[in-house]
């Protein structure tokens, strides 16, 4: 007894760092259903990345109401995506730069086999199967982009409609036949398009990009994207052919390679695995923004989607590091779901190392009973498709930022190939004029 | 590249090294104390060159945090023609740099990142336009604090690289207003 006595202080010193990891290992403080308002947000600090974290006075807000949706909620691809995944795996090769080659279909390295810590190329794998993650066709939608400066709306805007097309990699028993192209012998990866409505000084202005399976190859042999700009003022088109696109330019926080945090080239960036984390973020949004509805309340930053139901979800903390000298980021750090592989979070460092730009989005799952706009298609029913319909920059150095609303985005293919062809033809953005 | 591309290029670079000293700028100070400029500041200003009808107009952001004297600038701005023969053309800089004040009075410089778009007739703040990081570009600015608190910059900027030339004789004129103390400060425009 006397001996144990002895032994309290030593155990003491013991058992006090124990229960702080106990607290740190301690369960979420909420449950599913609670709604947290603005004076109970410590309770999700834990469940939120540091950098959001610090930056929350531009998120959260007096009257959020943010509900606690399920944890870990079960947002698996198609089955059909998930079966392309068991059929082709071992097929897709990482090459030099982090190059991809035997890619056919589905998720490239399946992440159950992904060892983030023992794994040198597990970074970049990651980037691979979130390049490559489950997006129906590819998505079509109404848009709105709009401006903030601390809180006020500016007056410039750009409202219209955009889709994304997958030309490789399709899952549907159709493509089956010529190993996921939609187009026998098909060159191109996917096609992107965007057509502005308004304002009126701006009606027509049209985009269209090709990306290649050509930039999957390794630096020396990458394929850059070509993109078409029919400018109204002008009435003519021009062709770009884009070697390095990411950049962030005054008047607009966007870059084309922040869409969904991500959308740039994956060799053109070296990847560093940096863990998981358990994260809440707005996944299946139970509110509607545009087009459904224009009143939604996004706090008096406009870049908030606290007012809203957001999950518990497991993600993987990815970071890149800009191969070219003269790319303004240092790095970024991306949140990504690690089931869905969509985009959580993302943090954009500038060349000082400073924190610069702070992206998220809010997502709808295309089979809630509350997304009827998401339909399924043949081979492909249910869609079981996470699809962003909003995404947010927020330059946390100057307070400015803008939000892009599209809730009826969704991956429901053409009706027919003829339609199809005619939207990726770049012959299109002048005819008619 | 066609002589009017080529022209339109050389333009936007005239803009962009406008811009570049931007970052160099702010940094007033009161005779015997140093002034606080630290802040978020809405920049707007000119560039014009001498024997040319070519005006460009300036707007931005600056971002001066201090530590006394010692400064540091974050530059975010556009510049886009406002006269001219030459066509459409706008450009932007980002960028960081450091300043000091001595009094009223202050130097700056900084190194910027040029952008253009690869859309001469695309305004920079179209989003998703295809635009390309060009030429780095070193800039020195001088500047006071004025009778409101806003600070007035005469920019001057060269090259670091090759590719291009500027023409001799452009002048940048810019005042910058303070609006804010930090970015989670809300807009006092707000509706």
């Amino acid at each position: 007894m006397r001996r144990f006595l002895r032994c309290l202080p030593a155990l003491g010193l013991l058992l006090a760092p124990a229960a702080l990891l106990a607290q740190d290992v301690s369960g979420p403080s909420f449950k599913e259903g609670d709604v947290i308002g603005y004076e109970q947000i410590d309770r999700l600090q834990k469940y939120l990345p540091k950098e959001f974290w610090d930056n929350r006075d531009f998120f959260f807000y007096e009257g959020m109401q943010l509900r606690i949706g399920p944890a870990h909620a079960d947002y698996a691809p198609a089955e059909a995506y998930q079966a392309a995944t068991r059929a082709n795996a071992g097929k897709a090769k990482l090459g030099a730069d982090g190059s991809l080659s035997g890619y056919v279909s589905g998720q490239p390295f399946p992440m159950d086999q992904i060892d983030c810590k023992g794994d040198p190329d597990a970074a970049v794998k990651m980037a691979w199967n979130f390049d490559r993650r489950w997006d129906g066709e590819g998505g079509a939608a109404k848009f709105i982009y709009s401006y903030w400066d601390r809180g006020e709306r500016l007056p410039l805007y750009y409202e219209g409609k955009s889709r994304r097309v997958w030309l490789s990699g399709r899952i549907e028993p159709e493509y089956q036949a010529t190993n996921g192209d939609v187009f026998r012998g098909e060159q191109r990866k996917r096609v992107f398009g965007i057509e502005v409505e308004a304002p009126f000084d701006s009606r027509g202005l049209t985009l269209l990009t090709y990306r290649y399976k050509g930039s999957e190859k390794p630096l020396a042999q990458s394929h850059n994207d070509d993109t078409w700009v029919y400018s109204p003022s002008l009435r003519r088109v021009r062709r770009i052919s884009s070697a390095q696109r990411s950049d962030a330019v005054a008047g607009t926080d966007f870059t084309f390679d922040d869409l969904f945090s991500f959308d740039g080239i994956v060799p053109q960036y070296t990847w560093k695995c940096n863990g998981n984390q358990d994260v809440l973020a707005p996944m299946n949004s139970q509110v509607k923004g545009y087009p459904l509805n224009e009143e939604h309340n996004f706090g008096p930053f406009g870049l908030s989607f606290a007012d809203d139901v957001w999950d518990l979800r497991k993600s993987v903390v990815i970071e890149l590091q800009p191969r070219a000298a003269d790319h303004p980021y240092s790095k970024k750090v991306i949140y990504i779901d690690e089931q869905s592989m969509e985009p959580l979070y993302s943090f954009a460092y500038d060349r000082k190392g400073e924190l610069w730009k702070l992206i998220w989005h809010n997502h709808r799952w295309s089979d809630d009973p509350g997304f009827p706009e998401y339909d399924g298609w043949p081979g492909v029913d249910p869609p079981r498709d996470i699809t962003p319909v909003s995404d947010v920059v927020v330059n946390v150095q100057t307070g400015t930022g803008n939000r892009i609303e599209y809730w009826d985005r969704n991956g429901t293919p053409f009706d027919s190939k003829g339609a199809l062809r005619r939207y990726i033809d770049q012959n299109r953005l002048t005819k008619g004029r | 590249m066609s002589g009017r591309t080529h022209r339109r290029a050389t333009l936007a670079w005239i803009g962009a090294a406008a811009l570049s000293s931007l970052a160099a700028a702010p940094l007033p100070a009161a005779a015997q104390e140093v002034p606080d400029i630290a802040g978020i500041y809405e920049m707007q200003g000119e560039m014009t060159v001498e024997g040319s009808p070519d005006r460009f107009m300036i707007t931005g952001k600056l971002v001066v945090k201090q530590d006394g004297v010692n400064c540091t600038t974050i530059t975010e701005a556009a510049i886009r023609r406002a006269a001219g023969t030459s066509g459409p053309v706008s450009a932007a800089l980002i960028g960081t740099g450091t300043a000091t004040l001595e009094g009223r009075k202050f130097t700056g410089k900084s190194e910027l990142q040029s952008l253009v778009s690869e859309v001469p007739e695309l305004d920079v703040a179209v989003p998703f336009a295809p635009r390309t990081a060009g030429p780095v570009l070193d800039a020195t600015a001088n500047g006071e604090v004025l009778a409101d608190g806003s600070l007035k910059l005469e920019i001057r900027s060269t090259l670091v690289g090759e590719g291009f030339t500027l023409p001799e004789g452009r002048r940048t004129i810019v005042v910058a207003k303070r609006v804010a103390r930090s970015p989670t400060e809300l807009s006092k425009k707000k509706k």
